[in-house]
């Protein structure tokens, strides 16, 4: 079956997480993706925990497979006047260039988007940027921490006399890999409609201050500062409540009537008035958050998970990566791909699919590249290079470089 | 170079049967790229963020029509016009079908089974219109034993992982933010229109798109994945921490509640961070010279940090820190943002004019810009309803007296039928508790809106 980006043709020149996962998304789509590293290290994803410390130095990071599949590897040093030749070639033959470097260092080494777009008229370049091209914080630095305080997700995160709380792992970097992805797609379906490139600057920040859109709203239409969670939380509003074993998440709304919790539990204190409506909980919500506590508390999360969904309440059970890896739905979904991968010898369970798309599917075709794997096929076979001219190229890297 | 004229989906019909958050908002940036979307709404159920749920209603008052009223409705559904639209009745799926012919994407977050009572789902849709795409958002997705569980997004974000791995450290798990996994839908079903979109133009040939959320939620924990299956353990719960860079935490500022997160990820940047802090000598204290010495003495850190952090107002430390090169930024809460000179500056939110008795406000954009297409919020969300002529007349040619007979049988509505219970938010019992930290009356003119 064709892929729905077979024949588009992806430049990755970006690194960490954000920019390589969304080039990897538009591989995962049938895209041809290349990825350019630096010369001897490389991407510094290669050096991203979780690491298989018994691999190469830049072929540790497990991290960097999930990151890099799909693509094949060329080092070339863009710092370099031997690489330009070689680089405006990859242009000339790109739809798509993804790169992530601080604002203004691209153009620096004399690649600015004026230039690439010179080269490629139809070109679509996404910049993925802590803060964007542009604003009085375009050069500042972020990591995952800082982007998430300045988002406002953290200031209505975590309890009100304790600080504020951030999601866990790199969250920041994947929500703007997702971004990143569609709007290159997106971008690349215009320019091919009316044949004019574009330049996507993407921010990070940007990214997760869209997801503000209920709490800013409480500000933009009544004036209220939405703070943190309260000390004794509503029972109801998804704080994960302690089981026998693990945790549940509760939550009301859903399709079933608020009293159901009563055949759920046996507790016919669920159908009483005081506790009907949602104004009439939240007066007592340390009472209602006792019961909840009571009637959880012998039974383990997963058997209220399933019992509870059965009688159509909203409630979820924290899950572990064991928990997940071992599931039964996302098995029957197929959820995970296994990908080998020589370098580490390991072959890992990763989670490859986003959504199912009943034509085009999405695919893991080959695994992640070691660094600078495909220098000859890329070089020769796919930029038309002769020997000579790889072996020029190859002396000129070797005298330009700075030692 | 100036300008394109074409926004990519110029000329595209979007019709968006979808609720709350996910997918009402796939809808409505699909709305600043170009396309016009129809969002048909249920007259006997109206999307939760027209009401009490989700709220908030301008100013706390329900007023005669809170429906039209409530803020976060406004911001994930700009751009879009509505039609109340029964699709229960025969009617009502037939002038959906009519609408279907006439359009190029469908958006849907029923569970599985509605779509097919209705006779609606993909397979029927496709005969009328083969380059159809249709996307379905559901919690578990289409096929699996769970397929049929009830979801939103905050049972979500603990059913699919995110949640063990947040949380104050030695604590228990916890939920963070405002409904993340229906943002992390949004953003995949974007990525998944968008390939399929390409397809359609380069073949004809449209598809279904079968978006379960809670799977989404494992692409964005790989490290957990991975580690659990390296060697059996789990990733800690460690608060604003961070495994290996030490101090990468979050310290309390001067001022009232005021917090500065910062990030030293090099020895080179501690010795930075050190003679900011007046003691340059702790840049060669073998306690605290290296990463891995640091990661030995987390807390003595931590305490060193906190100790200068407090003596300074986050307005302060932030220069400070980044002149340093060092990554930093502030706590920043919904009015911070607001008035924040870097988003100003980037046009993150756009003005836009709704109508009386709201008036102009600042909404979310996108989380990027292009530079030679004029994305943007083309105009403020619907009022219910607020469609149902034009759109009867003009894109299905009905004359006056058949929209007469079918709103005369409630196939559509210009009220809602059962609008449920409307209240108001108990703003100064929140107060109390602190989970709301003010209420600004002037917030208008603080916005630069009252003009």
């Amino acid at each position: 079956m064709q892929s729905a980006l077979q024949g588009v043709r992806v430049l990755d020149l970006s690194h960490g997480i954000a920019g390589p996962f969304a080039a990897r998304l538009l591989g995962d789509y049938g895209a041809d993706v290349i990825k350019i590293e630096q010369p001897g290290k490389g991407d510094f994803a290669r050096y991203l925990a979780p690491l298989k410390t018994d691999a190469a130095a830049s072929e540790q990071s497990l991290l960097f497979q999930y990151l890099n599949w799909n693509k094949r590897s060329v080092a070339l040093d863009l710092r370099l006047a031997s690489s330009r030749p070689v680089l405006r070639k990859l242009i000339e033959n790109s739809d798509i260039v993804i790169e992530s470097f601080k604002p203004g260092r691209l153009e620096s080494w004399g690649y600015s988007v004026d230039q690439l777009l010179e080269w490629n008229p139809t070109l679509v370049v996404t910049s993925v940027t802590n803060f964007g091209q542009t604003g009085p914080y375009a050069h500042y630095r972020a990591s995952d921490l800082t982007l998430q305080a300045m988002s406002g997700i953290m200031a209505i995160s975590g309890q009100v006399d304790r600080e504020p709380l951030k999601h866990g792992l790199s969250q920041s970097f994947y929500c703007a890999g997702l971004t990143a992805a569609y709007a290159s797609t997106m971008a690349y379906a215009a320019a091919q409609a009316d044949q004019f490139g574009e330049h996507v600057d993407v921010s990070i920040h940007e990214c997760l201050a869209s997801e503000l859109v209920l709490n800013q709203s409480y500000y933009g239409f009544l004036g209220a500062v939405q703070g943190r969670r309260a000390v004794v939380q509503d029972p109801f509003a998804g704080e994960p409540i302690a089981a026998r074993k693990g945790f549940l998440a509760f939550q009301t709304g859903g399709g079933a009537p608020f009293e159901t919790l009563a055949d759920l539990f046996g507790r016919p204190e669920f159908r009483e008035a005081k506790f009907a409506s949602p104004p009439q909980r939240e007066k007592r919500v340390p009472e209602v958050r006792a019961l909840l506590e009571e009637c959880v508390q012998d039974r383990d999360a997963k058997e209220v998970f399933l019992a509870g969904a059965t009688k159509r309440l909203l409630i979820g059970m924290v899950q572990s990566a064991d928990d997940l890896l071992n599931c039964e739905h996302l098995n029957e979904r197929q959820a995970f791909a296994e990908v080998a991968h020589p370098a580490t010898n390991t072959h890992l369970q990763f989670p490859a699919e986003l959504t199912k798309l009943s034509v085009t599917p999405t695919k893991v075709r080959r695994r992640s590249p070691m660094l600078d794997e495909h220098r000859h096929e890329i070089l020769s076979v796919h930029l038309g290079l002769n020997a000579s001219e790889i072996a020029q190229l190859d002396t000129q890297t070797s005298m330009e470089r700075p030692s | 170079m100036t300008k394109a004229k074409k926004l990519p989906l110029d000329g595209v019909r979007v019709l968006d049967l979808s609720y709350v958050f996910a997918v009402p908002y796939m809808a409505g940036l699909l709305s600043d790229l170009g396309a016009e979307v129809i969002k048909i709404e249920a007259p006997h159920k109206l999307d939760q963020t027209r009401g009490r749920a989700f709220g908030p209603y301008l100013d706390n008052d329900p007023a005669q029509d809170p429906w039209n009223r409530s803020g976060i409705f406004y911001v994930v559904n700009r751009g879009k016009r509505s039609l109340a639209l029964d699709l229960g009745q025969e009617k009502g799926q037939e002038i959906f079908r009519d609408l279907v012919r006439k359009s190029d994407i469908v958006l849907e977050n029923y569970t599985p089974r509605v779509m097919r009572k209705w006779g609606l789902n993909y397979d029927e849709l496709k005969k009328i219109k083969p380059s159809l795409i249709m996307l379905s958002n559901t919690g578990y997705g289409s096929s699996g034993p769970w397929s049929a569980f009830p979801s939103q997004g905050t049972t979500l974000e603990a059913t699919m992982g995110v949640t063990f791995y947040t949380g104050y450290e030695g604590d228990k798990p916890w939920k963070v933010g405002q409904s993340y996994p229906d943002f992390i839908a949004c953003w995949a079903g974007m990525n998944a229109l968008w390939a399929a979109i390409v397809h359609m133009r380069k073949t004809g040939q449209g598809q279904w798109i079968d978006c379960g959320m809670y799977q989404l939620g494992l692409s964005l924990i790989p490290e957990a994945l991975i580690q659990k299956q390296l060697d059996g353990t789990d990733r800690p719960r460690i608060g604003n921490e961070d495994l290996e860079h030490v101090p990468s935490n979050l310290y309390r500022a001067r001022g009232d509640d005021q917090w500065i997160a910062l990030t030293v990820d090099s020895d080179l940047r501690w010795a930075k961070l050190a003679a900011l802090m007046g003691h340059a000598a702790l840049a060669q204290d073998p306690r605290y010279a290296t990463a891995v010495a640091r990661r030995a003495h987390r807390q003595e850190v931590n305490e060193l940090v906190a100790a200068w952090a407090l003596q300074h107002t986050v307005v302060e430390l932030m220069p400070l820190l980044q002149a340093q090169d060092i990554a930093s930024g502030p706590v920043l809460n919904s009015k911070d943002l607001f008035i924040y000179e870097h988003l100003q500056h980037r046009g993150f939110y756009e003005r836009v004019d709704h109508p009386a008795p709201i008036g102009p406000r600042p909404i979310i954009g996108r989380p990027y810009r292009l530079r030679f297409r004029d994305a943007h919020i083309k105009k403020s969300g619907p009022r219910f309803g607020e469609d149902n002529d034009a759109i009867l007349r003009d894109v299905l040619g009905m004359t006056p007296e058949q929209i007469a007979e079918i709103k005369a049988n409630k196939v559509v509505c210009d009220l809602p039928t059962n609008p449920g219970i409307s209240g108001t938010m108990d703003t100064d019992m929140m107060l109390r508790l602190g989970t709301l930290s003010a209420v600004d009356k002037d917030y208008r003119s603080i916005m630069g809106v009252d003009r």
